[in-house]
């Protein structure tokens, strides 16, 4: 799971900085009209208007009358991003939490937001990964539609915030793409599944199993919970779904806890 | 009209009657037997003379409701030849064949057409079932790979003459009949060839039509059987245009795809290059394998897209799967294959497979290409309905979590889709026929919370109610229908809802809850007899709940709907005698309402006008009404209460007269006895009891109870007396036997006949020793023996209170009367001692204030008489702080100073001497 946040966090960066001007470039905003402007030194108020410095002098884009403005890379960025590739969580907590402040409105923020979901988790603090999600959302609201959604949903589990969660993925198993109501379904699996509830927990998994075949991700994880809740039922069909995860799946991380069940 | 049936005669009777019975049949085959039988009911009374047709029609009903047995019995009593007979024997083979029981179906058609000897019927319903029967065993025999037999079968059809559509088409059926015979018949296969060829010959003279296309067909497929596949393909590749021709006829009016040829010839097309490409991949000719394999696949895909609900589409669909697999396996190729707008239509190809699997009862086999389609297909329009049987699939296993699993999907990821919805009530259906309560209540309950919308949600809220009310368990009903109520207002079991929903409340007893229950319910109905009966009982609950002046109005309002000569209420015959009940339930209702009203206190008198009018109103148009008695009672009570005594008197006598078997008839007397007592006419009281007196055994004990209490308690002590007397002999009840001895206990002591009081006190305590009245006897009996002089009875009765009294009153009382008892016993020191143990232990609460008072006054005297003048002094001072408002004090402050002087005098004497002058 941890890889998975990490990877989900960079994802993110990569998805939050593959915009149309990019990240190693000096100061400069973008204009609604898609028109990049230059600058040498760029600054944001409390109130998100921007005041770039330009080789003509300094012009002020007020709140609304930009697309996006961005500073230059912080310089402990990257630091901050190793750190916590060694799980040097701590450490890179503060600097982070600076870069946030002090680079709000200036695409730095939300880069480093992305990441600090990272930190606690790895601190296992899930209760603050999920706030540390909400305030990157809050900030980044298009850090939503892409895979970052699920380790916010995932941490939102582990925080045992089930209540929230569960509402959100009754909407995507109903009419999300049909990758993602698979994941979803495993989640309220999972959800269930935490409140002892085993009926239900091995209803979404078998859905995944049965007749998400084309979710190929989740099968292994799928066969393998659901075959957890059949044991649970007394059902004998557990052997054969961990038997399947053995065989089809044998490199998923599912296999070897399924061949220690068989 | 009745000239033209006249002058059509027989004609029209004919006419009508085949056509009431080809509806009943049409009624049967789309599942609404109960309607069939309804119609032939209704052909029977008018055509007597059908009764063989109708035989034919119930027992098409009882075959299409699984009842075998029963059918057959109907065919066991006609004689064998009787045409009707075997119209039902064919029914009952047809569904024997429907439902997979093919053995009993050949056995039946084999014994049929054993009968006729090769000669075709003339009855026409016969001849019906006969084309339908040959034809059904004709598909059953090709299913069961007969194709010989099939092809006699098919014969048969063709002997009755049908039209030239259905004659070429059976011609064409039986072209590919002889081909599949020259399969399974390869020594002989040129014989067989050589018949289907001739068949496409009489076919391509016929005309050129589909069936022509489809003779093609069977002559190239007849030159692959030959091993001439260049001939094969010869023969395609000539008649191709003629091929697409039809296939864009076939487009152009709408036709189905399946009908065309063209589906058969891509198809032998792509086995050609199937065939090809194997070859090619088995002399790992990679280059050309991919080439053919790639060819086959195209034409593979393209019978299973647009030709997919043809004979060839299905295995299409399975030869091009394997196909793609090979190539991509094998070859390393990526195939992406999309089926644009004929996505739905593969889907449905696929789906025929398991459908047909599932209407044959293979449910394991149909489960797994179920399965399988669903998730190559998972969300085209069959999707809903495959679940649905992919469901139904699990539950004939009785796999109770799979079955939930697809009845969840179902629900949830197909919001607002019909048929997702069907296949749930379908599912719903099935397990509420095997009695299974909680799954098809579970399902049904998947299908409300993801179809909320659905046409048939209200009807299966209303079910689902009604049978948890059924069950008895009214808390889950009412929370269905409330969900109605809720959810539902157009719908038209809202009305029932609403309506159910209200008794429940009213029938509980719950008027808290029915008052705004009905209050819904009426504001939603028409004016009718339910309307008038929930006004009623809206109004009837207010006053259970003591809101008297909504009852009033809500009685009144009833009024206004109901008076009216023509009234709008009054819908049928049986609604005008039902609410001239509520009418006169009604006006007492009203009266008894005013009755009640107290507020404002200045309106009251104008109330109990109001009230003796409609009572009065009551009695004149419902003179033997069942609340008549109740009505005289209440107007003989408001009198008594404006002091109107003789008109009381006169009301009571007359209700004693009219209504003497009504409870109010009987009470009448008591009644009138009480408000006498109340004035004070005791005469008229006496009177009364003296009525009761002599007419004792029409009165209950209880009533001699009432009667001699309120004697008691107006102090006509004889009365209570004799009163009480009957009571003891009339009812050795327990509660009878004590409230009377007492009573008379009482009675006498009030009486002063001490001696008596105490002796039905000691009978009392006797009797019943752990009594109710266990202390209030105790304590007469303490004092009426004391007045006796029995001294010690009454320390006794004194000493039993003090014993188990734990309250301080009595206590305290008890230990009152035992000084005074003991004062008559001259025990002064006992006397004063018990005086004390009340003036200096008991509380000083308001209740025992008079009694701590006493006990003062009589510790002061007996002081004085014991020469205790110190005690006398404190006792006097205690008086006169606790007491310092009593019209005693300046008494007993004179007696304080004198006691105090006495005190004070003893205090000086020199102590007594000792010694000689007291012996």
């Amino acid at each position: 799971m941890k890889k998975r946040i990490v990877y989900s966090a960079v994802l993110a960066l990569v998805v939050l900085v593959c915009l149309p001007c990019l990240v190693e470039a000096a100061a400069f905003v973008v204009t609604p009209q898609g028109n990049k402007i230059e600058g040498t030194d760029i600054r944001a108020n409390s109130k998100g208007d921007i005041i770039l410095q330009t080789a003509v002098g300094s012009r002020t884009f007020l709140k609304g009358q930009y697309a996006q403005a961005v500073a230059d890379k912080p310089d402990d960025f990257d630091k901050a991003r190793k750190l916590i590739e060694m799980g040097k969580y701590d450490e890179a907590l503060p600097i982070l939490n600076n870069i946030v402040s002090k680079y709000k409105f200036l695409y730095w923020d939300s880069q480093a937001q992305a990441l600090l979901p990272n930190v606690y988790v790895g601190k296992g603090d899930y209760v603050a990964a999920v706030k540390a999600y909400e305030e990157l959302f809050a900030n980044a609201p298009k850090a939503r539609e892409g895979d970052l959604v699920w380790g916010y949903r995932d941490v939102l589990i582990k925080a045992k915030q089930y209540g929230r969660l569960s509402s959100e993925l009754d909407e995507v198993i109903a009419s999300g793409s049909r990758g993602d109501a698979a994941k979803a379904q495993i989640l309220r699996g999972d959800i269930s599944r935490a409140k002892g509830q085993v009926e239900p927990a091995a209803l979404d998994y078998l859905r995944t199993v049965v007749l998400f075949k084309d979710a190929k991700d989740q099968q292994a994880e799928a066969h393998f919970k659901a075959a957890e809740m059949l044991e649970q039922l007394r059902d004998r069909r557990a052997q054969d779904l961990y038997r399947v995860v053995v065989e089809e799946y044998g490199d998923s991380p599912y296999a070897k806890q399924a061949r220690s069940k068989m | 009209m009745g000239v033209l049936a006249a002058a059509l005669g027989g004609a029209l009777y004919a006419d009508e009657v085949d056509r009431e019975f080809e509806f009943a049949g049409g009624l049967i085959e789309i599942g609404f037997p109960d309607f069939a039988e309804k119609v032939v009911e209704q052909v029977l009374m008018k055509y007597p003379d059908q009764k063989d047709r109708a035989k034919l029609v119930r027992a098409q009903i009882l075959i299409s409701n699984r009842k075998f047995d029963e059918a057959q019995a109907i065919v066991a009593e006609m004689p064998e030849d009787n045409p009707k007979a075997q119209a039902i024997t064919l029914a009952l083979a047809g569904k024997y064949y429907q439902i997979n029981e093919l053995d009993k179906a050949r056995e039946l058609y084999e014994n049929f057409f054993r009968q006729f000897k090769g000669k075709t019927p003339t009855d026409p319903d016969l001849k019906r079932f006969y084309m339908d029967a040959s034809y059904q065993f004709g598909q059953m025999l090709e299913k069961a790979e007969d194709y010989e037999g099939a092809v006699k079968a098919y014969n048969r059809v063709l002997a009755t003459n049908p039209d030239k559509a259905i004659k070429r088409n059976l011609q064409s059926d039986q072209a590919y009949l002889y081909l599949k015979v020259a399969e399974k018949d390869p020594d002989n296969s040129e014989k067989h060839i050589g018949k289907a060829l001739e068949l496409c010959n009489d076919l391509q003279w016929g005309g050129m039509d589909i069936w022509f296309g489809h003779s093609v067909i069977v002559m190239a497929r007849a030159e692959l059987l030959r091993g001439d596949k260049a001939k094969a393909q010869q023969v395609l590749k000539e008649q191709m245009d003629i091929l697409k021709e039809v296939d864009r006829f076939i487009k152009e009016q709408d036709m189905p795809m399946k009908v065309s040829p063209m589906a058969g010839a891509r198809f032998m097309l792509g086995e050609l290059y199937d065939e090809q490409g194997q070859s090619f991949a088995r002399k790992k000719d990679a280059a050309n394998a991919i080439k053919y394999l790639g060819q086959a696949l195209g034409e593979y895909y393209n019978v299973f897209a647009k030709y997919g609900g043809s004979d060839w589409g299905p295995e299409a669909g399975v030869r091009a799967k394997a196909l793609k697999d090979q190539l991509e396996s094998q070859y390393g190729k990526i195939i992406n294959i999309d089926m644009g707008e004929y996505a739905s239509e593969a889907a449905a190809t696929q789906m025929r497979l398991a459908d047909t699997l599932f209407f044959e009862n293979k449910y394991p086999e149909a489960r797994e290409q179920y399965i399988k389609v669903l998730n190559d297909y998972p969300e085209t329009a069959a999707a809903p309905t495959a679940l649905g049987n992919l469901a139904e699939c699990y539950r004939q296993a009785d796999d109770t979590l799979y079955t939930k699993m697809v009845i969840e999907y179902l629900g949830e990821r197909f919001p607002k889709n019909d048929n997702a919805a069907v296949a749930l009530l379908q599912l719903g259906k099935k397990y509420f026929d095997a009695g299974n309560e909680d799954m098809f209540t579970y399902t049904y309950e998947v299908y409300l919370d993801g179809f909320p919308e659905h046409q048939k949600a209200p009807g299966v809220l209303y079910t689902l109610a009604g049978m948890r009310k059924n069950a008895g368990d009214t808390e889950k009903s009412s929370v269905y229908f409330q969900r109605l109520v809720d959810n539902y207002p157009n719908d038209k079991y809202y009305i029932k809802a609403l309506s159910s929903i209200a008794w429940d409340y009213y029938l509980g007893k719950n008027y808290t809850m029915a008052i705004p229950a009905l209050t819904k319910y009426i504001e939603a109905t028409q004016p009718g007899f339910d309307r008038a009966q929930a006004q009623f009982c809206l109004a009837d609950a207010y006053r259970q709940t003591g809101d008297i002046r909504n009852a009033l109005v809500a009685f009144v309002e009833l009024l206004k709907w109901l008076k009216p000569e023509n009234s709008e209420y009054d819908v049928s015959a049986d609604d005008v005698k039902k609410n001239d009940d509520l009418e006169e339930k009604a006006t007492f209702y009203v009266g008894y309402c005013y009755s009640l009203m107290t507020e404002p206190a200045e309106s009251v008198p104008a109330f109990k006008k109001k009230a003796v009018q409609f009572y009065s109103l009551y009695l004149s148009q419902y003179p033997d009404g069942e609340l008549a008695s109740k009505a005289m009672n209440g107007m003989g009570t408001i009198q008594l209460s404006q002091d109107d005594f003789d008109g009381a008197v006169a009301t009571f006598n007359d209700l004693a007269v009219k209504y003497p078997d009504s409870n109010e008839g009987k009470n009448a007397l008591y009644s009138l006895i009480r408000s006498a007592m109340e004035v004070k006419k005791f005469d008229v009281a006496r009177d009364a009891l003296r009525k009761m007196l002599n007419d004792s055994q029409a009165y209950s004990p209880d009533e001699f109870l009432r009667v001699g209490q309120l004697m008691l308690n107006a102090g006509l002590y004889p009365e209570t007396l004799e009163a009480m007397s009957i009571v003891l002999e009339k009812s050795q009840d327990r509660e009878h036997q004590e409230r009377a001895l007492y009573s008379r206990g009482e009675a006498y002591y009030a009486m002063k006949d001490y001696a008596n009081a105490a002796a039905t006190m000691d009978e009392l305590m006797t009797k019943y020793p752990k009594s109710g009245l266990f202390y209030d006897a105790k304590f007469i009996m303490g004092e009426a023996y004391r007045e006796t002089g029995e001294l010690d009875k009454a320390t006794d009765a004194m000493s039993d209170v003090m014993k188990f009294a734990s309250d301080a009153l009595r206590i305290n009382q008890a230990s009152m009367i035992l000084g005074q008892i003991q004062r008559a016993q001259d025990d002064k020191v006992g006397a004063l001692a018990s005086f004390q143990r009340v003036c200096l232990l008991a509380p000083n609460t308001p209740e025992l204030r008079p009694v701590i008072r006493q006990c003062l006054m009589d510790s002061i005297a007996l002081s004085q008489e014991l020469g205790r003048y110190q005690d006398a002094q404190e006792i006097c001072e205690q008086f006169l702080e606790q007491f310092p408002d009593d019209p005693e004090v300046p008494n007993i402050r004179k007696l304080w100073g004198e006691v105090k002087l006495k005190a004070s005098v003893a205090a000086a004497a020199p102590p007594p001497q000792t010694g000689s002058d007291e012996q």
